[in-house]
């Protein structure tokens, strides 16, 4: 740098010239007494700094193979072993609870009307528990029932023997294994009882009513024949069952219920 | 004594005599903007500490002073914490930083007088960012409380005083660069990059949902491991080895010390959301990272303390060497402490108690705030040409603060884990685990009282030395007889 080439010996360098007003000598006791500025003395780092280092990287290493969830954007719970026989041992077994997952996709979308008791609001909103809507008495079906949910139902509808006149929103937004859970849920709580829903029976009305306009009628409905559906294979709704050797940490919706 | 010698005798002689007529010229040059930051820290310091003050004693009250709503604990807690921490704190660290560089860039800082503005927009910033927050302008995120309009004004201050930082280190005369000045440099670019970024995230453009936690604390702890920290360390990296006139122990263990408080300490900060709704890899990472803190903190600590040892009879009369040693054995204290308390099962017992405030004031005030007073004993009598007033009020001073902040990180620890232990037992209440902390706070009361007394003792020493009062002295100001110091009062 050429502003700081100037020899030793010379007086000090321009920009210091500006201050000449300040009377140093006098002023500055405390400059003329200090010592030179700080300058390294060059010991080497003692060995045992460098062990706790290395001891405590290989800790640290450790610490996140248990912890990290395999740094997973969707693993919250830091308990939740990511490696190792710990892993394998609280990995999910099996299928997911159809009532577990139906009493979750319930709560969020349909008992703000039908109610968590599943008794509905008299002249608004018709109940579920022991309708034969939802446990397929009377002419109904188990196929009307999975085409209300996909796509709706509106307009004078009787259930238990009372009158309701109201619109029920589509809920095409949910996937077929949800809705055969909040099926298979609602056909078996509150004292109901029916076999459960498969998510392939789901996905074969979907496909069979897609591009349905608008929401059924009950007169739609009844110019459907009635099916009961076969008793569900054993497997559960497809797409919870894990490979059976995986490692893999589960995900949010099956360790939730862990936290 | 042959002629040789004689002429490299007066050669050396000249080359002293040009170092001090340089160090009188830098000295100078940065005068006016180091008066001005330390004398508005130290304002700021006294509001902090009433602030600071009633805040406690109403953790005691809960209805002392209620009827007025500026006055409410909602409002005077982060009055408070902003006061101190960019009323105080900022400026003090700011004004060292500026000398510090300075010094051992040996260049003058030049345009000086730009940067008094700079000192104006800072004050004017946190002045009305203090109003606002007692108005009820608050942004609620802790640490960043500032509404716009006055982080706006801190933010252009701060990138003027970071551009003079890094221009004086451009312009520094040719050579070894010191440790210190590595600290300076970095924190002086990380702040603003820190706060800008944090501003934008949750004050300006807010991002969304637990997103919003994590920028919080991503600032909450950088801004004292990125910033005071790394101020404060270049302050006792230059300090001890000036006083005591001799070399820093270990370049190496400074490298070493350096590049592992950068590497560590810009995780730390989730270790606040242990438990929080944040995937576990973030919170495991800053777990790990907040242990890893133990390394550059036994390397400063290790570089400092050889350096110092076999000399520790200089804190007997060096007011600045006992307020620096003070703080540099309060910051290992203080971040082993910090590891420790991001350790899952001990931060079960300590998050969400008193436990957390004691070590946040052992952070921020036993280890940066007394280094800054020692930087501040130091430096004050270069720039204004004085020496200090009174060694009995630097006596007073420090045996006031340092009981009081022991006194105070003391009972908030036992009151906080006793609080803690209280909260994770079901069969206890949660108005009994209240009740428990309940005499460990009257007891930080009263150790704020002994603070509160210090800080006037501090700032009437401050203004008698800035008045040039009483008689010219012809010696530094040093604790003790002067006769007993005479062959170590060249020194300070």
């Amino acid at each position: 740098m050429s502003h700081s080439s100037h020899s030793h010996d010379t007086p000090p360098p321009e920009e210091f010239r500006e201050h000449d007003d300040f009377n140093i000598r006098e002023v500055h006791g405390a400059i003329m007494r200090e010592k030179s500025e700080p300058r390294d003395a060059f010991a080497p780092i003692p060995l045992w700094v460098i062990a706790v280092f290395m001891a405590l990287l290989i800790w640290g290493a450790s610490y996140l193979v248990y912890y990290s969830g395999g740094f997973k954007s969707t693993v919250f719970n830091r308990y939740q072993p990511a490696w190792g026989a710990e892993a394998l041992a609280s990995a999910p077994k099996g299928p997911v609870d159809p009532m577990v997952l139906g009493k979750r996709v319930f709560t969020a979308n349909c008992a703000a009307c039908h109610q968590p008791t599943g008794l509905g609001v008299p002249g608004a909103f018709p109940p579920l528990a022991g309708s034969e809507w939802v446990v397929s008495g009377d002419w109904h079906g188990d196929n009307h029932l999975v085409r209300v949910v996909l796509h709706g139902l509106q307009g004078p509808i009787d259930v238990e023997g009372k009158p309701f006149n109201g619109v029920m929103p589509p809920w095409q937004q949910l996937k077929d294994a949800e809705i055969a859970a909040v099926l298979t849920y609602i056909r078996n709580e509150w004292g109901n009882s029916a076999p459960p829903v498969s998510a392939e029976q789901v996905a074969k009305i979907r496909a069979e009513t897609a591009g349905h306009p608008q929401p059924f009628t009950e007169a739609d409905l009844k110019a459907i024949p009635a099916e009961k559906f076969e008793a569900a294979p054993a497997a559960a709704p497809e797409g919870t069952t894990p490979p059976a050797a995986s490692p893999a940490p589960a995900t949010p919706a099956e360790t939730a219920p862990k936290a | 004594m042959n002629p040789t010698t004689q002429e490299e005798n007066h050669a050396a002689v000249s080359h002293a005599e040009r170092d001090r007529l340089e160090r009188a010229a830098i000295d100078a040059s940065t005068r006016l903007p180091v008066i001005l930051f330390y004398s508005s820290a130290i304002f700021w310091l006294l509001v902090g500490t009433v602030f600071g003050l009633l805040a406690a004693i109403k953790m005691n009250i809960p209805t002392f002073l209620d009827q007025w709503g500026w006055l409410t604990f909602g409002r005077i807690r982060p009055a408070h914490l902003n006061a101190v921490a960019y009323g105080w704190a900022s400026p003090a660290a700011i004004g060292t930083g500026l000398w510090l560089m300075a010094r051992l860039c040996r260049t003058p800082l030049k345009h000086a007088k730009l940067l008094i503005s700079a000192a104006v927009f800072w004050n004017l910033g946190v002045a009305i960012g203090i109003c606002a927050i007692l108005a009820g302008d608050s942004r609620s995120i802790e640490w960043l409380e500032f509404p716009n309009y006055a982080s706006g004004l801190l933010f252009i201050s701060y990138g003027l005083i970071s551009v003079w930082a890094v221009v004086m280190f451009h312009f520094r005369q040719p050579g070894h660069v010191y440790v210190s000045q590595w600290y300076i440099l970095a924190a002086f670019l990380w702040f603003p990059w820190l706060y800008s970024t944090s501003n934008l995230l949750l004050n300006f453009e807010q991002i969304q949902g637990g997103a919003q936690g994590a920028v919080n604390w991503w600032f909450g702890h950088n801004v004292l491991g990125l910033w005071f920290t790394p101020i404060a360390l270049a302050t006792i990296y230059y300090l001890i080895p000036k006083v005591l006139g001799r070399p820093i122990h270990s370049y190496y263990l400074s490298i070493l010390g350096f590049w592992t408080l950068a590497l560590f300490y810009s995780w730390n900060g989730m270790h606040h959301l242990i438990g929080g709704p944040f995937p576990a890899w973030m919170i495991s990472a800053s777990v790990v990272a907040s242990v890893m803190m133990v390394v550059p903190v036994i390397t400063t600590a290790v570089n400092f303390h050889m350096t110092t040892v076999g000399h520790f009879n200089a804190l007997k009369w060096s007011p600045t060497l006992r307020f620096t040693v003070f703080g540099a054995v309060c910051y290992t204290l203080a971040s082993g402490q910090g590891s420790t308390m991001a350790i899952p099962s001990l931060n079960v017992i300590t998050h969400f108690t008193h436990y957390t405030i004691g070590h946040s004031h052992l952070g921020m005030y036993a280890f940066f705030t007394m280094v800054m007073y020692g930087a501040i004993y130091y430096i004050m009598p270069r720039v204004v040409g004085w020496e200090w007033p009174s060694s009995r009020l630097i006596r007073w001073h420090f045996w006031l603060v340092a009981i009081g902040i022991v006194f105070m990180v003391i009972v908030l620890s036992v009151g906080g884990v006793l609080q803690g232990l209280a909260l994770l037992n079901p069969n206890v209440t949660f108005m009994k685990s209240l009740e428990i902390a309940r005499p460990w706070l009257w007891m930080r009361s009263g150790s704020g009282i002994l603070l509160t007394a210090g800080h006037i003792v501090f700032a009437v020493n401050f203004t008698l030395l800035l008045l040039k009062f009483g008689k010219r002295r012809s010696g530094p100001t040093l604790f003790g007889k002067r006769a007993e110091v005479e062959s170590e009062m060249h020194a300070v």
